[in-house]
């Protein structure tokens, strides 16, 4: 197949799916996303606010789109596009807004930071990291549910996405003390566990690869 | 023949027999699903892991607890979400409402999973508790900090089932869940202080109140139960009862109540004067070891980092320091309520409780109690005074692994910073034989407990260079 054909096709696609992917989830998910800031925006403690605000943010927007990844209808579907052109689409089609939202928090986050910090240093938000944080906290889930949307196909094949989520974060919690993946900015240790959060993107992106392949044929066909 | 047939008399099932069935039913199927064991084996780990390396205490352990019961919660909610949402997943609500049963008779029956969720936080806690086998947590006992990891999954369920009833979209489930981690993760960041309001609010008890000192654990299990009431009446209001609004409005008023008298009762909470007074002190080779009630067992821990220190004292000494824990007059020692289990984490805290007393015991200058706010600590220099090198070597003895001069950064004394020439002289006291350096130290003590030059006294022991290194001298 040429690349020409596939691009047609993955042009013809957007609209279908834009209209069934579901966004009630994700706008909830983002509406709430906004509140985990208002602690920042009011003037609670910073940098721990914005950093947590942009974390819970991450989380709650990865557990809205990972709904959008599954496709309920597949199994009375037979299309011409492949499935990895449809799931990457969906995936598109959800990250994208997902990720415009978050990064639209996070320039709140750092206009919400205050202008000098302990001992007279400017406090600034490393955005770097906490994209990479909020990358794997959301990915987490999509790639979640992208695996579960490989077998199952009804409306509770998504929650698959959340309970990873979920999951992944009650273990986190395990890792205590010097151990823990959760640092502040000003933590000594920031560089170093961000090395650690690169290499989950990393398991999360080819977990995804893996989850979002085509389907093997059918045996006879 | 003549057979005649007659039609039994019809069964006649009441509401309130086909509720408790239906009650059974929802209680058997959250037992019998396996993310609720999921989650009762992750909580008990976690609880578990976090305890792994302090000796077991009851503040620390039911602190330790009411987290991991958070995380049971959050799989309770799950559940309960789902439970409560059946009929709306499987597109059934039109056919269950041609059902006999009415939707308020199942509503009623979701409640059953609340105390299932209570047993699943009590065998956690159970499963915690044994985990610690064969230790056996120290301190008082407080029953009303350990119902709470009953009190908080029992909440979780509720509010699953309450979300569930009212908005039944799959999806409400996982984002009311990290929604409620979200709420209950910002009240700690945005209270500043163990009494503040958004503390008290926080679910589980885990500021550091000082053992013995009054704390007002009953009142906030009163509030929690308050608010798993008040969530509780909100499943059953879906239906439209007069009942559930009183008893909502009631529970939220209790909680109010129960929270307004934590906050007096913890501003009323007379500081250290208390913890003193609850200490109980046993006398072991000249020192006194104060401990807090319960805390009794610790105090062969505190011996053992205390006294190869009190070995090489001499007589002459006179009373020594006494060891106090949670709060210290001022010549006594204070210790806290936290102390390593096992492998390093017993070895630092043994070596901290030691160095602590040399700097007690020798006099040396004590840092101060509140951290600067430019995070420099102020420090003097006890380079050339005899004491210093007395404390590196009195830190050695009560090191069993002896490699304290071999890694001095081991040893803290306080502000009092030292050099090389210092190690090398403790280094040489410690190759000597050790009654020759008690009666050392028994001739000098008196300049010993001074900021005094080494001058000529560690001469015996081939010590003749060590020399003030013109900076601030310690005083």
């Amino acid at each position: 197949m040429s690349v020409s054909l596939r691009a047609r096709q993955a042009v013809l696609l957007v609209g279908p799916l834009v209209r069934i992917v579901p966004w009630v989830p994700a706008v909830t998910a983002a509406a709430l996303a906004l509140l985990a800031l208002v602690p920042a925006v009011l003037g609670a403690r910073a940098p721990d606010t914005q950093v947590w605000g942009l974390r819970i943010a991450a989380v709650l927007l990865g557990a809205g789109a990972s709904f959008a990844m599954v496709d309920m209808m597949i199994p009375l579907s037979v299309t011409p596009t492949p499935r990895w052109l449809r799931q990457w689409l969906r995936f598109a089609i959800a990250l994208g807004p997902a990720a415009g939202v978050w990064w639209g928090l996070c320039l709140l986050a750092a206009a919400s930071m205050p202008g000098d910090g302990p001992g007279g240093a400017t406090l600034t938000l490393p955005v770097a990291g906490l994209a990479v944080e909020a990358a794997v906290c959301g990915l987490a889930g999509v790639a979640g549910a992208a695996v579960a949307a490989r077998s199952g196909h009804n409306r509770t094949t998504a929650l698959a996405g959340p309970a990873i989520q979920a999951l992944l974060l009650a273990m986190s919690l395990a890792l205590n003390g010097g151990w823990s993946p959760w640092r502040l900015p000003l933590d000594g240790r920031w560089d170093q566990v961000h090395r650690y959060w690169s290499m989950a993107l990393l398991v999360c992106a080819a977990v995804l690869l893996a989850a979002n392949r085509d389907e093997r044929s059918p045996r006879g066909f | 023949m003549t057979t005649t047939v007659t039609s039994p008399p019809p069964v006649r099932v009441t509401a309130r027999a086909t509720t408790r069935a239906l009650a059974l039913l929802e209680g058997r199927l959250l037992l019998c699903g396996p993310l609720l064991w999921v989650g009762v084996v992750l909580a008990a780990a976690l609880c578990t892991t976090w305890g792994w390396t302090t000796q077991p205490d009851w503040p620390s352990f039911t602190g330790n607890a009411g987290m991991a019961a958070l995380v049971l919660a959050g799989f309770l909610l799950l559940l309960g979400h789902q439970a409560a949402s059946r009929d709306h997943r499987y597109g059934t609500a039109e056919t269950a409402s041609a059902l006999p049963t009415s939707a308020r008779q199942r509503t009623i029956a979701l409640l059953a999973l609340v105390p299932v969720a209570g047993l699943a936080g009590a065998l956690a806690f159970g499963a915690a508790l044994l985990a610690l086998a064969p230790a056996w947590p120290a301190g008082d006992f407080d029953p009303w900090l350990a119902l709470i990891t009953v009190t908080v999954p029992m909440a979780g369920v509720a509010l699953g089932v309450a979300v569930g009833r009212w908005l039944p979209a799959t999806a409400a489930g996982p984002l009311a869940l990290f929604a409620s981690a979200a709420v209950l993760g910002a009240l700690p960041v945005l209270g500043s202080g163990a009494g503040d309001l958004p503390w008290v609010l926080f679910p589980v008890v885990v500021d550091p109140v000082l053992p013995g000192a009054p704390q007002p654990t009953a009142w906030h299990l009163l509030y929690l139960a308050a608010v798993l009431i008040a969530v509780g009446a909100a499943i059953p209001l879906r239906h439209r009862r007069a009942l559930p609004a009183i008893v909502l409005v009631l529970a939220l008023l209790s909680a109010g109540v129960a929270v307004r008298r934590q906050l007096d009762e913890r501003a009323a909470a007379g500081p250290a004067a208390q913890a003193v007074e609850s200490q109980r002190c046993e006398r072991h080779d000249r020192v006194s070891y104060c401990a807090l009630p319960g805390y009794g067992r610790w105090i062969p821990l505190w011996r053992a980092a205390v006294e190869p220190v009190v070995r090489a004292v001499p007589p002459a000494a006179g009373e020594l320091p006494a060891v106090r824990q949670g709060t210290a007059l001022p010549s006594s020692v204070i210790t806290t309520t936290s102390w390593g289990r096992h492998g390093r984490w017993a070895a630092e805290s043994r070596a901290r409780l030691s160095q602590k007393y040399i700097r007690l015991l020798l006099g040396m200058p004590a840092p101060p109690e509140s951290p600067s706010p430019t995070g420099a600590e102020p420090t003097c220099s006890g380079a050339g005074q005899l004491r210093t090198v007395v404390a590196l070597w009195l830190a050695a003895q009560a090191d069993p692994e002896g490699d304290v001069l071999r890694h001095p950064g081991k040893v803290s004394l306080g502000m009092v910073r030292f050099g090389r020439a210092e190690i090398q002289a403790a280094a040489r006291l410690h190759d000597a034989p050790v009654p020759q350096v008690t009666a050392m130290l028994a001739e000098h003590w008196a300049a010993i407990r001074s900021p005094a030059p080494v001058g000529g006294v560690l001469a015996p022991f081939g010590v003749t260079a060590v020399q003030p290194d013109g900076e601030t001298p310690c005083p």
